[in-house]
């Protein structure tokens, strides 16, 4: 039967038979392998490029960076994330940006829980530790305070600083947490040498995230 | 069961043209996209001079824009009418200079490590035109500008300056906006 010769009015399910085995067929065949390309390609892109970027992430404990997102040889991943974010990395000998989302174990930073920070910062000029909730947002508090500088920590006589994250008011270096849900901390060494080598950062030779209670 | 066939067939064929679909949105993201920081930011900036970025302009940008400690300023540039140069006055403390093209990535990034006489002084030019200034210059004389070379005519110059201390957030802002970006011939003439 020619695709001229089907009723006006053809039921769908005998279009399709139709369709699958007459002369439509070839047209079904182009138009679905179209569009398995389309949902394929542009959803596999946006997976790849929606976050953070699929390559290249120097992971040190809870830590991450993507110190190829500043780096001249930018990979066209990088880049596509940075095109979406509109963000503007350090680059190449200006620092370098470390997030966690974790605690050492795994598990994710509540504001619930209280945390204690602490232990070496690879050598940089000067860092910044800054906490965000979940939305990427600075945390409004009455201390007004967002985090910590390298100058500005308090520091005991050997030199290392210990912070404590928590809700309930703490002395020393006291970094207040959201009321609730998740929330991010990003340490930035800026004119540092890891920078050249963050690949080769350990995990010994960044702060340990230790959760220490949980309401 | 022919058909069934042909239809896993033309799913293979779209899979394959779908890896090519993949590729062309990733490489056309940073190319067609208007999310970018210079599609965001180059509006703000002003003639010859730099744009502090204020807390409404970082809200929603991406992290590494958004250290409360940092004071940060942007500005377009284009160097269409000739080599543009980048001047920032840097007391002490630590405070940067990067050079982002459009679309995302580092061209050329310095600190005030490199700062002659407490000022960074960058000239950007493209190649062309640092051939036209090498045939030019007789006097052979060293310069004192850094000359950068970028591969694209328009960019984003981003000038930060940290805070390390709360006190110290008014010098940090006036590092990164009295940050300025003027044609070279505007600096040779006075």
């Amino acid at each position: 039967m020619a695709a001229g010769e089907r009723p006006a009015r053809m039921p769908w399910r005998a279009l399709a038979a139709h369709a699958t085995q007459g002369s439509l067929r070839p047209i079904l065949l182009i138009l679905f392998a179209l569009t398995v390309a389309t949902l394929s390609g542009l959803g596999s892109a946006y997976l790849a490029v929606r976050d953070v970027p699929p390559f290249g992430a120097a992971v040190s404990g809870p830590w991450t960076a993507w110190p190829r997102l500043g780096a001249r040889d930018i990979d066209p991943y990088a880049r596509a994330v940075l095109a979406r974010t509109a963000d503007l990395p350090l680059g190449p000998g200006e620092g370098l940006t470390f997030s966690a989302r974790t605690d050492d174990a795994g598990r994710p930073l509540e504001a619930g829980c209280a945390y204690r920070l602490a232990g070496p910062v690879p050598a940089a000029r000067a860092w910044t530790l800054t906490l965000y909730d979940e939305a990427g947002r600075l945390v409004d508090n009455p201390a007004r305070r967002h985090g910590f500088t390298s100058a500005e920590v308090l520091r005991d006589g050997a030199g290392t600083a210990t912070l404590v994250l928590s809700r309930s008011v703490q002395s020393g270096n006291w970094l207040p947490l959201p009321q609730q849900g998740r929330f991010t901390l990003v340490l930035r060494l800026y004119d540092t040498p890891a920078s050249a080598s963050a690949a080769a950062l350990d995990a010994r030779a960044m702060p340990s995230i230790e959760r220490t209670a949980c309401e | 069961m022919k058909g069934a066939l042909q239809f896993a067939f033309a799913g293979v064929v779209g899979l394959v043209l779908g890896a090519i679909v993949h590729l062309a949105a990733v490489f056309g993201i940073p190319e067609l996209g208007d999310r970018d920081a210079y599609s965001r930011f180059s509006p703000l900036s002003r003639e010859s001079a730099a744009h502090l970025l204020t807390d409404a302009d970082r809200a929603g940008a991406a992290p590494a824009l958004r250290d409360p400690a940092v004071a940060t300023s942007v500005c377009a540039f284009d160097l269409a009418e000739g080599p543009v140069h980048v001047g920032v006055s840097v007391p002490g403390g630590f405070a940067s200079v990067s050079v982002h093209r459009p679309g995302g990535g580092v061209i050329y990034a310095v600190t005030d490590r490199a700062a002659q006489r407490g000022a960074i002084d960058i000239t950007l030019m493209t190649q062309d035109q640092l051939d036209e200034i090498l045939a030019e210059d007789e006097t052979g004389e060293p310069t004192q500008d850094l000359r950068v070379v970028s591969p694209v005519t328009r960019g984003l110059v981003v000038v930060r300056a940290l805070a390390a201390l709360p006190s110290l957030r008014e010098r940090a802002e006036g590092i990164a906006s009295t940050a300025t970006c003027k044609p070279l011939r505007a600096v040779d003439g006075g």
